[in-house]
């Protein structure tokens, strides 16, 4: 009889042991866990010159193309306002759309400065337009995007001016769409000398021509 | 009453025995190894993730995305860690996986307890993922 017991209390203890376990067991098995990791790849492009970049600008106060001018101007003069446009052709960066820009930065060389520095303003452009036709009413006809930034101009000639254009060459990399580049104008008051000239994609110094200088990831 | 001991010797022995078998998966549970190794076989269908990250014009992480999620993790917490040279971490976010149609997604913005408030995407080598669930 103790023995018959003594069995049973064994059987029963036994029975605990193995519930614990399988519930622990069964615990780990009802959770899903997963882990995983992507490594992306950094690389820089850089454009500049007539084969990547388009530019020019429009003047209020005349008709007619500036996209061969070794210069580009912007003033804020009411019925003689000047805009600045500029474009890259992204593609022969080759990223893919899966990608996207660290940094971008659009770099320009100002030939000349206004007499106070003047606070300028990049916006996207969102339809086309080419710098061979484009003058002050067609501009007036195209579509614009939110502000990207605004920077100020400085007082020291032939100062490059390096400006943030990072979200919209992410937003372009990422949606592959096209690329209509930017305007940059003045909203300001006008003043005596406010006019700001940045060299062009036909400067003569191949080192005063626009750059777009992209640190991407792929 | 000698046989009365032995018994419960044996009984005690076994007793311990299985407690010690309970603890051992209990600590196994938690440790980094047996989730890994579960995760594979029980994960909610995962093979492999990839992001996307947005930034500011300053060139900080602004939000990471990733989509493609199979449709069984809905509900599940996806954490992601941003990587930086020699493994260092530079940031983590998670989210709940979710807008689910034939795949999933999460979307992270970058907050104070998400990432941090700056990190440089330049300075992202590598992102780290792992979703949980029940």
């Amino acid at each position: 009889m103790k023995i018959r017991r003594l069995a049973l209390l064994v059987a029963a203890t036994l029975g605990v042991g193995s519930a614990t376990g399988f519930a622990a067991t069964l615990n780990v098995g009802s959770w899903h866990v997963w882990t995983g990791s992507q490594t992306l790849t950094k690389a820089t492009c850089t454009l500049t010159g007539a084969a990547t970049a388009t530019d020019t600008y429009v003047d209020e106060s005349r008709t007619g193309a500036n996209d061969t001018a070794k210069t580009m101007a912007v003033q804020p003069n009411t019925a003689a306002r000047q805009w600045t446009f500029i474009r890259f052709d992204l593609s022969s960066c080759s990223i893919p759309t899966s990608g996207g820009a660290d940094t971008a930065t659009l770099k320009l060389d100002v030939k000349t400065t206004p007499t106070v520095s003047r606070t300028l303003t990049v916006t996207p452009v969102l339809t086309t337009w080419a710098g061979a036709t484009i003058d002050w009413a067609p501009a007036q006809a195209l579509t614009y995007g939110a502000t990207t930034t605004t920077f100020a101009t400085g007082t020291t000639n032939g100062a490059t001016l390096s400006l943030p254009v990072t979200i919209d060459v992410d937003a372009l990399i990422k949606s592959a769409t096209a690329n209509y580049g930017w305007r940059i104008s003045d909203g300001g008051t006008t003043v005596t000398g406010d006019t700001t000239v940045f060299n062009s994609t036909e400067a003569t110094s191949a080192a005063a021509r626009p750059q777009l200088v992209i640190n991407y990831e792929k | 009453m000698n046989l009365l001991s032995k018994t419960l010797g044996v009984v005690l022995a076994v007793a311990v025995t299985f407690a010690g078998c309970a603890a051992a998966a209990t600590l196994a549970f938690g440790s980094t190894a047996l989730s890994a190794g579960n995760a594979t076989a029980t994960s909610c269908g995962v093979s492999s993730l990839a992001a996307t990250r947005t930034v500011d014009n300053a060139g900080s992480v602004a939000r990471v995305d990733v989509g493609s999620i199979p449709l069984a993790c809905s509900g599940e917490t996806l954490s992601v860690t941003l990587v930086g040279s020699a493994g260092a971490s530079l940031g983590s976010g998670t989210g709940v996986i979710g807008g689910c149609v034939a795949t999933c997604s999460v979307s992270i913005a970058a907050s104070v307890t998400n990432f941090g408030v700056a990190v440089s995407a330049a300075n992202v080598l590598s992102l780290s993922f792992a979703a949980v669930g029940a």
